[in-house]
Parts: C-alpha cells; sequence; structure tokens
C-alpha cells in the first residue's frame, strides 16, 4: 500500500456503514448484507443544517406555552418547560428540577450549538482541533436520546394523574413541539459525517507533498 | 486482500482488520473512536437476555408500574398506557413517538434478535431475511429509549410522593429487570462480531449443502 493512501476513500473503497465491510467504490451495494454504498453520507451538511433549522423553529413554542396543564378542585394551572423547572426547585424538588433542567434546555441547546459549530467549522475549512470536534460530535451524539426525559415525565404525570376532579393533568402544546425538537435533533445528529472532518487534513497534506 | 482490510466509521482510516481476544477492544489510532469490541461473553449470552426481556416486557404491559390513590380517588398506569392515554387525549403525534421508542423499537429488536440468533446458535442455520433484519436492527437500536424512561419515571416518583399516595406495582420492579436485561444483551452485541459470525454460519450452511450433494 503507497504511504500516501491513508483513508479508505482514497483506496477507491466505501465502508458499508451497516455492516463495515469494505467494498470497491463502484459498487452500487455491499456485498455481505446489501446496504446501499457511499463514500460519505450524500448531502450530510446540508441535511444536518435542514433537520437543525426545523428543530430552532420548533424550540421557540416549546419554551413559549404550556408543556402541560393541573387542574386542582376546578382551579387550572398551566406550566412552561422554565416556569416548571423554577417551580420544581422552590419545592424542594431538586433531583427532578435539576434533571428537566438538563433534559429540556442544556442538552437541546448544546446539542444545535455543537452541529451547528461542526457544519460551520465544515463550511470554513478548519482544520485544527480535530480530536476536540470529534470528542463534541460523540457527546451529542450519545446525550441526545436523553433529551425524551421530559416528554416522558409528561407521558408519566399525564397517564397517573386522572383523577377525577381533584387532581387531572393534560398535555400542552409546547410537549408536541419539544417532542419535535428531539427527533429533528437526534436525526441532524445522524445525518452529519464525522470523516469529513477528517477529509479537510488530507487535502492540507496533499497541498503540502505537492509543494515539496 | 480487501478481506484482511477494515475503516474507521468515523474517520474512514485504514486499517488492518482487528483480531480480538476476549474483553478486548480496538480503538481507532486516529480519532479514538472504539472501531471492536469483544465482550467477554458470546451472542449466546445476547440471546438468552433477549428470551429474558420478551418475558418481563409482557410482564411490565399486563401488571400496573404505579398506581395513584388521593381522597379515595384510585388510578394506575401500566407500561403501554404512557403511550396509550396520549391518543385519548387527542394528542397522535406524541401517541406515535411514544409507542415507537418504548414499545415497538423495543420489542421488534428483540423478536428479530430471537429470530436471528436462535437458528444460527442452535441450529448453524441461517433464517431468510436475516441480513434485511440485521443491517436493521443496528439502526434502530438506539432509538429504543427503555434506559430514558426508567431514569424519568425515577425522577417523577420523587415528586409525585409528596403530591398523593404512590405504590409502586410488579410492573415497576418488571421493568426495571427488564431495562438492565436488554443493556446487557445489546452491551454484547457488536456490529463487526455479529456480521463476522454471520458470515462464518452462512459458510457451515454451504458446506453442508455441498456434502448433502455427494
Ligand atoms: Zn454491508
Ligand atoms: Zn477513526
Amino acid at each position: 500500500m503507497p504511504p500516501t493512501i491513508k483513508t479508505a476513500a482514497q483506496a477507491n473503497l466505501a465502508l458499508c456503514l451497516s455492516c463495515q465491510k469494505l467494498n470497491p467504490v463502484k459498487w452500487s451495494k455491499c456485498s455481505r448484507c446489501g446496504e446501499v454504498l457511499h463514500t460519505r453520507k450524500i448531502n450530510s451538511v446540508q441535511k444536518t443544517l435542514a433537520w437543525l433549522i426545523t428543530a430552532v423553529i420548533f424550540y421557540i413554542p416549546a419554551n413559549l406555552y404550556p408543556v402541560m396543564s393541573t387542574s386542582t378542585l376546578g382551579r387550572t394551572a398551566y406550566n412552561t418547560i422554565v416556569g416548571g423547572v423554577v417551580e420544581l426547585w422552590n419545592q424542594q424538588a431538586y433531583f427532578i428540577s435539576v434533571v428537566i433542567f438538563f433534559a429540556s434546555i442544556v442538552i437541546p441547546i448544546g446539542k444545535i450549538l455543537v452541529l451547528m459549530w461542526l457544519c460551520l467549522s465544515l463550511k470554513l475549512r478548519i482544520k485544527g482541533r480535530k480530536q476536540e470536534r470529534m470528542v463534541l460530535y460523540r457527546i451529542t451524539l450519545w446525550f441526545g436520546r436523553w433529551s425524551m426525559i421530559d416528554v416522558f415525565v409528561v407521558a408519566i404525570l399525564v397517564s397517573l394523574m386522572q383523577l377525577g376532579g381533584i387532581l387531572k393533568i393534560e398535555p400542552g402544546i409546547a410537549i408536541v413541539a419539544f417532542a419535535v425538537v428531539v427527533v429533528t435533533t437526534m436525526l441532524a445528529a445522524e445525518a452529519f459525517d464525522p470523516r469529513l472532518i477528517w477529509d479537510q487534513e488530507e487535502s492540507k497534506e496533499n497541498h503540502a507533498n505537492t509543494h515539496h | 486482500m480487501i478481506e484482511h482490510l477494515s475503516a474507521c466509521e468515523q474517520c474512514d482510516l485504514l486499517l488492518e482488520a482487528p483480531i480480538l481476544n476476549h474483553s478486548e477492544s480496538a480503538h481507532c489510532p486516529r480519532c479514538g473512536h472504539i472501531i471492536c469490541q469483544r465482550p467477554k461473553y458470546s451472542l449466546q449470552f445476547t440471546l438468552s437476555f433477549s428470551i429474558a426481556c420478551i418475558i418481563l416486557f409482557f410482564v411490565a404491559n399486563f401488571f400496573p408500574m404505579l398506581s395513584v390513590e388521593k381522597a379515595g380517588l384510585y388510578n394506575e398506569m401500566s407500561l403501554y398506557q404512557a403511550a396509550w392515554q396520549f391518543l385519548e387525549l387527542g394528542e397522535p403525534f406524541l401517541f406515535f413517538l411514544i409507542f415507537f421508542v418504548l414499545l415497538l423499537c423495543p420489542s421488534a429488536l428483540l423478536l428479530a434478535l430471537v429470530y436471528m440468533l436462535l437458528p444460527m446458535i442452535f441450529m448453524r442455520r441461517v433464517m431468510p431475511y436475516t441480513s434485511a433484519i440485521g443491517r436493521w436492527v443496528f439502526y434502530i437500536k438506539h432509538w429504543s429509549m427503555i434506559d430514558v424512561y426508567l431514569i424519568a419515571a425515577l425522577a417523577s416518583l420523587t415528586k409525585l410522593t409528596s403530591v398523593a399516595n404512590i405504590d409502586l406495582g410488579i410492573g415497576l420492579w418488571a421493568y426495571i429487570v427488564f431495562t438492565v436485561c436488554l443493556a446487557s444483551a445489546l452491551a454484547n452485541l457488536d456490529k463487526i462480531r455479529f456480521w463476522r459470525y454471520l458470515d462464518k454460519i452462512k459458510c457451515h450452511q454451504l458446506l453442508r449443502q455441498q456434502l448433502k450433494q455427494i
């Protein structure tokens, strides 16, 4: 193997993302599992950005409208995400307050910012800090699903707290919007192809080689 | 030659395909991604945990997980009701989402694993559509949110107990064991190992057919 070839793509091979088998680039389907082959995910950056923009749009109503309404003895109270976190904290329910704070504020915002930065760094052809960008990417990939905690807490409250006139909890429009945010940010992370980060270096090295 | 090579999923670095001993894992020298893991136990471990999971899944769905009692009024919920209640309250999107991540994904995943692994391990046979199902199992793996729901249930419990009388049902205990079993089953399921094992069984099957013809 010539030393200039470092990646599968340079060796004219495509890795099957579903079974990890290397196939020649000219094959359209994986010889082992039948998956459609691409050297890089198609339109990865555009797809990631499209999902992220959808997530940002839905995150606004998710914060403005109530996630649920609590009716006790004819009185109805509405809770937004932030309002709920503050109220739970004031009621000394610290554990659930912190869990919801992370699931519904820290994780989604962090995820959107990180993925936007990763897409931007590819557009700007930034070559440094690859290791750090990979760590950020892996964190978003791993933490993404934990945002669903918020939706699940509402689901549990809604299905358990149906006590006629005494206590009744109903879902609000914001929890639907928030669920869309969770799904779209997960799809955004899946659409992103981390190999593009490393491709930047290859072009730089090739460039350096030609100059020598 | 191509058979001895592999590439990193996250940075596309060309590598020698790793051959591992028990409890070893191979990391990519360039980006640090875990290329392949060989856990202590074999795929039989995944199969036995999957079967245990299917039984526990039924218990969690048919027995109440939590029940609430306040001022003489009583209500209880089991696993599927977390999704079902949304349909009754006219939220089809939330119903579908929760149904998908809590009920459809995990049960499809478990049935698929048993369908593929049972004949492979005990009869050295590959069932029809195994490649297609196998491909799809690794895609939906992280859309099953069993562990996330457990944390959500425990977090809400800390609050609910101060509002009303909450009782923990058999369903909840079954669900906790279910979460642990599912995590163990999936932890032992490495992508590369699964597909290599499938190749091996396919070879066995082919050899057997050729022997029969002689
Ligand atoms: Zn394949
Ligand atoms: Zn790598």
